[in-house]
């Protein structure tokens, strides 16, 4: 690191440019939860919630809310299928990480340490299914899932997530596990097998890259819409994702699409938090400093 | 019993041959360093020895006992690494733990054993510290440590000192050997360094192109290189050589240089493999004059740089071939660049090499 120097005002700026650029959106969005429907579609709406209203937070888990007002709020119609796709979310994603670290944690060591034949096929392959837009394989995926009996099932789901987060993850371990240094060696004369060193010598060493992997492969599975509103929309299956959506496109109300986008961000958010000090530790150039 | 034993080792990597043919028997308790430019083969020797890389053919032994079908772990080694390679993962006493983790040694004679490591390295104060922190020294020292707790019959290295400052270096050396000779295990030394071959080692192997060139004590290589590629490679600066070819001039041989002829003198008329024959005289810097007038044995030559050393002043002087060779003068030698001199070399000190 270069000797630290007092950043400049137009560094200032321009970070702060940026911050307010991506946040902005964002607290729009989140901060209509708690502004009361009526001032919420008043214009102009306002900047933040000068009156905390806390009828659509009640209503979108299913309970009633009456304001200091005396107004009553009915529990929104859509809160058992934010509940659900809560749920459903959840164990998909969790599922697509758990199931894309198994398979990418062997499949990258082995691209990044071992020579076999045909490897460098192999990985063209995976950088090839990794520049395929998902949106063209979606008519095919559809079809093949309706002749397989997987629509509407959290399995297909799960099934078509990998697809995406499988290759996609092992392009970015692979550089990661090539930088890591030849404790193999080490590993041999201390007697560990080929899959003891994975196990317990490199997955270990390797937990900041591992962790970031996790990350990518959790929240992409987590805000995956394009699959999950062709083959799960309306079934018990459907994720968070595509049940929100519903406030969007059957029944506008900002209130209520704001309380279940809170819904949507706070689990990203806390993985995003409790990773991000794997995900600035992951230097792909000296991965163990 | 010897402590390593090679026998007739060759290794392939397809049409390449990175070790010819190589046999090699090293005492018990012998500190042997191999010693060559790098591409030599001495560290896929070592690496051979240590079961991390399979022989094309031959045999390892270790203290009698035939290795060569063995896992790295069941060979009774320990191995440091170039750089003192250690888990970047873990803490300093958790690296040294990982030795005998996978070892049926006894829970109590382990924590004796690394308790015995920590306090004859000294490295208390870095056992809860990760290699990144530490420094190179350090490093090394948990490395040593990480070694020794398994008690084996051979201690394997590859390089260790190489990533570190020469000061650094320096004192290492002579740890390194002191603690050898405390537990007298038979030691291989991987070096392209002549400086650690000679200070560290009670025997040099010196290796060139996957072959042995020879083996012997510091003493033996430096005053008595079997080989024109040894007599070239030890010694600093290196050892000039008169390339030419004998003839018999009123019975006795004579060496024709481009640059002029010089007498070959009695003590290595039985090197002499044949009139016509191509032949370098060897002799060190040291055992070379720099004159202004020609004198008995001499070659004119220009002085082309001055190194001044400090305590010793190197001169490299070029003949009238263009040829380099260098003489080690005293500081108030008085020569400058670009003049002209003759090169005296001290014969009765001098190498013969036939080609």
């Amino acid at each position: 690191m270069t000797a630290t120097r007092r950043p400049s005002i137009l560094l200032i700026l321009a970070v702060a440019l940026a911050v307010i650029w991506t946040l902005l959106p964002i607290y729009w969005m989140l901060k209509t939860a708690f502004i009361s429907p009526s001032d919420a579609v008043g214009f102009p709406a306002p900047l933040w919630p000068t009156n905390p209203h806390f009828a659509a937070i009640h209503n979108i888990f299913g309970f009633g809310y009456t304001d200091p007002d005396g107004r009553e709020f009915l529990p929104a119609g859509q809160a058992p299928q934010i509940i659900n796709g809560l749920k459903n979310s959840l164990i998909v994603a969790l599922l697509v990480t758990v199931i894309t670290l198994l398979i990418i944690i062997p499949l990258s060591y082995a691209f990044a340490r071992f020579e076999f034949r045909g490897k460098t096929a192999l990985l063209m392959t995976i950088l090839f299914s990794v520049a395929v837009p998902p949106v063209s394989t979606l008519i095919p995926f559809y079809i093949l899932f309706v002749q397989l009996g997987l629509t509407g099932t959290k399995l297909g789901l799960v099934l078509i997530n990998l697809t995406i987060t499988v290759p996609f993850v092992t392009w970015m371990l692979i550089g990661y596990f090539r930088n890591l240094p030849a404790v193999e060696k080490l590993a041999r004369l201390d007697g560990f097998t080929r899959f003891g060193t994975l196990v317990y010598i490199i997955v270990p060493l390797a937990k900041s890259g591992i962790a970031v992997a996790a990350v990518v492969a959790f929240l992409f599975s987590w805000n995956e819409f394009v699959f999950a509103t062709q083959l799960v929309n309306g079934t018990s299956a459907a994720t968070l994702p595509t049940a929100v959506s519903g406030f969007l496109f059957l029944q506008p109300q900002p209130g209520l699409l704001s309380a279940s986008l809170w819904i949507s961000v706070i689990p990203a958010a806390l993985v995003a938090f409790f990773l991000q000090r794997h995900i600035a530790e992951m230097n792909l150039v000296d991965p163990v400093k | 019993m010897p402590g390593i034993e090679i026998k007739n080792l060759k290794k392939s990597f397809g049409e390449f041959e990175a070790i010819r043919e190589m046999s090699l028997t090293i005492p018990d308790g012998a500190f042997c360093v191999f010693l060559g430019p790098s591409g030599c083969g001495k560290s896929t020797t070592l690496n051979i020895v240590a079961g991390l890389d399979n022989a094309t053919s031959g045999t390892i032994s270790i203290a009698g006992r035939d290795v060569t079908a063995l896992a790295p772990h069941e060979r009774d080694i320990a191995m440091v690494f170039q750089s003192s390679l250690l888990y970047p993962h873990l803490t300093g006493l958790q690296n040294i733990q990982m030795s005998l983790r996978n070892t049926d040694t006894p829970a109590v004679e382990a924590a004796a054993r690394i308790e015995h490591a920590i306090e004859i390295l000294e490295i208390k104060s870095v056992l809860n510290k990760k290699p990144g922190a530490m420094s190179g020294g350090q490093r090394q020292r948990v490395a040593m440590a990480k070694a020794i707790v398994r008690k084996p019959a051979a201690f394997l290295m590859d390089e260790p000192l190489a990533a570190l400052d020469a000061a650094l270096r320096q004192s290492l050396r002579s740890e390194l050997v002191a603690l050898q000779k405390r537990l007298g295990t038979t030691t291989i030394f991987v070096t392209h360094d002549q400086v650690e071959a000679m200070t560290m080692g009670d025997i040099i192997v010196v290796m060139n192109a996957g072959a042995i060139e020879q083996v012997g004590t510091p003493d033996e290589i430096y005053n008595a290189p079997a080989t024109k590629f040894v007599a070239g490679f030890i010694g600093s600066p290196p050892m000039n050589f008169f390339d030419g070819t004998v003839s018999q001039e009123a019975g006795e041989p004579m060496l024709s240089t481009e640059a002029g002829t010089l007498k070959i003198p009695p003590h290595l008329h039985s090197r002499i493999a044949g009139n016509g024959v191509k032949h370098a005289l060897a002799v060190r810097p040291q055992h070379m004059q720099i004159s202004r007038t020609a004198q008995g044995q001499s070659i004119s030559a220009t002085v082309f740089v001055v190194e001044n050393l400090g305590k010793e002043s190197v001169i490299i002087l070029n003949d009238a071939a263009g040829k380099a060779y260098r003489v080690l003068a005293a500081p108030d030698h008085g020569y400058k660049r670009g003049e002209s001199a003759f090169l005296v070399p001290d014969l009765d000190r001098a190498l013969l090499f036939s080609e």
